[in-house]
């Protein structure tokens, strides 16, 4: 699937719950899927500047496309970091680096994808791109 | 006592926003965005200057904010009202001006919980010309070790000057501000206090005082004005913060000289709407009573925090002693952000992190806290709305 269709079902599936406070609860379960982050790669360098709460992330080439692994003790950005992943990960550097961010947008809950919002996902997504350069 | 009418914010439109973000910025009655309005709207000038009918109105109107100040925290002489920017332009006037030459033989004297506005300060001071910073702890319960601060006073060799928050924003708890300034001066030391806090909810008393900082926007006024209130001749002599026009007699290039107290300290055009707005809002809390808001805030506060102490995984910080104004807390196995993010999906609005006052929250908590702060519009239904949204959170996290 590309990137713009996986983002255009999540869209959907988002769009179909009814308010905001039902939409994170989903995102929040999102992130119990997640990949497990090794504890030894909590470091200090891994961290994602710009957000409230700790954000971790590590890409590793895996034959043409990247791997990324990334958590956060804040549930919510945890959950989001999932929603990310779920859209980017395992592409090519091409892919990850060529698409349009604003799409992001589209997903549509109320400012959370907003760059400068203290979850720091737009931060997320920053680094996700520059790993990828 | 409900207030909620005076604000237009809090009108039919954003019926549904439950505003606990007080501390940060209290909501502005419509009487005071009217004034500023008719500011711009009617006599729009500069001040002190120019000769012609809206210059003259706009500076009697300004200058007439100063007794108004003035009877509101019970000054002396108007010349002792500064219009600043706000609480942290007032401590750093103090600390570059009042403590200009001060040198390692001499201290700065604070509490462990102050807001940053009046630590970093004093830090850049010790980075520039070495000033002795003591810091006084709070004990277990939450209130100042004032044994610990007899010390610190006694040990004091050079000039001291006392610096601290009457309420501090990070914990809520009244400083016993008349025994601080009596043991202080007892020992010959200045005293400053912060008012950010206290001034919109305790009577002020700058008796017991050298220096009075607060600021507009957390007492019903507008953002970017504040007050510094200097003691007489306290400033007189010291070379003023900043310079520009407006703040000197007369200007050659061989030798200027700067005008007196208290326009020394407004170099430059001032923000001549933010002060006539805040002298709205002094005149309009002037009419509430201090004493009625602060018994409206005294039982909302009571009542908040008895609520949180009843929720199982709910720890309030120093849960036993007396709060004003606000409650920090944190919900055990949930990290703060999530918290407050989620309880803003259900209208209801509250600080998280660590409030611009780390040392206190890193060494008390640990981890990023919420904060419910209250104002005249507060309501014991708002509070309802909290704890219910807070059940719903706590539900899923
Ligand atoms: C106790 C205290 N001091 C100082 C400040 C700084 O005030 P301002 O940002 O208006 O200068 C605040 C505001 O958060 C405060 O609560």
């Amino acid at each position: 699937m590309t990137i713009e269709a996986e983002i255009q079902d999540i869209k959907e599936m988002l769009d179909d719950i009814p308010d905001d406070f039902a939409k994170y609860s989903t995102i929040i379960e999102m992130g119990d899927e997640l990949e497990p982050y090794p504890e030894e790669f909590k470091l200090d360098e891994l961290k994602v500047p710009g957000c409230q709460s700790d954000l971790w992330l590590v890409a590793e080439r895996k034959d043409d496309v990247l791997h990324y692994r990334a958590t956060s003790d804040a549930v919510i950005v945890k959950g989001l970091v999932a929603l990310m992943l779920q859209i980017l990960n395992d592409r090519t550097p091409e892919e990850i680096r060529d698409f349009d961010t604003d799409l992001l947008k589209e997903l549509g809950i109320k400012g959370l994808l907003t760059p400068g919002r203290q979850n720091g996902v737009g931060s997320l997504v920053q680094r996700i791109q520059l790993l990828a350069a | 006592m409900n207030k909620k009418c005076d604000f237009q914010i809090l009108s039919d439109l954003n019926d549904d926003c439950v505003y606990l973000d007080s501390a940060a910025t209290s909501l502005t009655p419509r009487c005071v965005t009217d004034k500023i309005g008719e500011y711009y709207n009617c006599y729009n000038a500069n001040i002190h200057r120019g000769i012609h009918d809206w210059a003259e109105r706009a500076t009697g109107e300004y200058e007439g904010v100063r007794p108004i100040v003035k009877e509101f925290i019970g000054a002396d002489q108007d010349k002792e009202i500064v219009f600043t920017s706000g609480t942290t332009h007032g401590i750093n006037i103090v600390a570059n001006c009042f403590c200009s030459d001060w040198t390692s033989k001499d201290t700065v004297i604070l509490s462990e919980a102050e807001h940053h506005a009046n630590i970093v300060p004093w830090q850049q001071l010790k980075a520039r010309q070495g000033l002795r910073i003591e810091v006084i702890p709070l004990l277990p319960d939450g209130h100042l070790d004032f044994n610990r601060l007899s010390m610190a006073i006694q040990q004091v060799k050079g000039r001291c000057i006392v610096s601290m928050s009457i309420l501090p924003n990070a914990t809520g708890i009244m400083l016993d501000y008349q025994q601080v300034s009596q043991m202080s001066r007892d020992h010959g030391a200045t005293v400053l206090f912060d008012g950010a806090q206290s001034v919109p909810r305790v009577k002020s008393d700058v008796s017991y005082c050298d220096f009075l900082v607060f600021s507009g926007h957390k007492i019903y006024g507008p953002t970017g004005v504040g007050i510094l209130y200097a003691g007489d001749g306290l400033l007189d002599e010291m070379p003023p913060y900043m310079g520009g026009g407006d703040m000197i007699k007369s200007v050659r290039f061989e030798r200027t000289t700067y005008n007196d107290m208290p326009w020394r300290y407004e170099a430059g055009t001032t923000n001549i709407a933010g002060v006539i707005g805040l002298g709205v809002a002094l005149n309009w809390v002037e009419n509430i009573g201090i004493e009625n808001i602060y018994q409206h805030e005294k039982e909302i506060s009571d009542y908040a925090q008895k609520q949180l102490n009843g929720l199982d995984r709910v720890s309030v910080l120093y849960p036993e002693a007396e709060k004003l104004g606000l409650v920090v807390f944190t919900v055990n196995e949930a990290q703060s952000v999530d918290v407050a993010t989620l309880l803003n999906t259900q209208g209801v609005a509250v600080r998280s992190g660590y409030l611009c006052a780390e040392p206190i929250l890193v060494s008390q908590v640990g981890r990023g806290v919420l904060r419910a702060s209250f104002g005249i519009y507060t309501t014991q239904d708002d509070i309802d709305r909290l704890i219910d949204a807070l059940n719903k959170v706590m539900a899923i996290l």
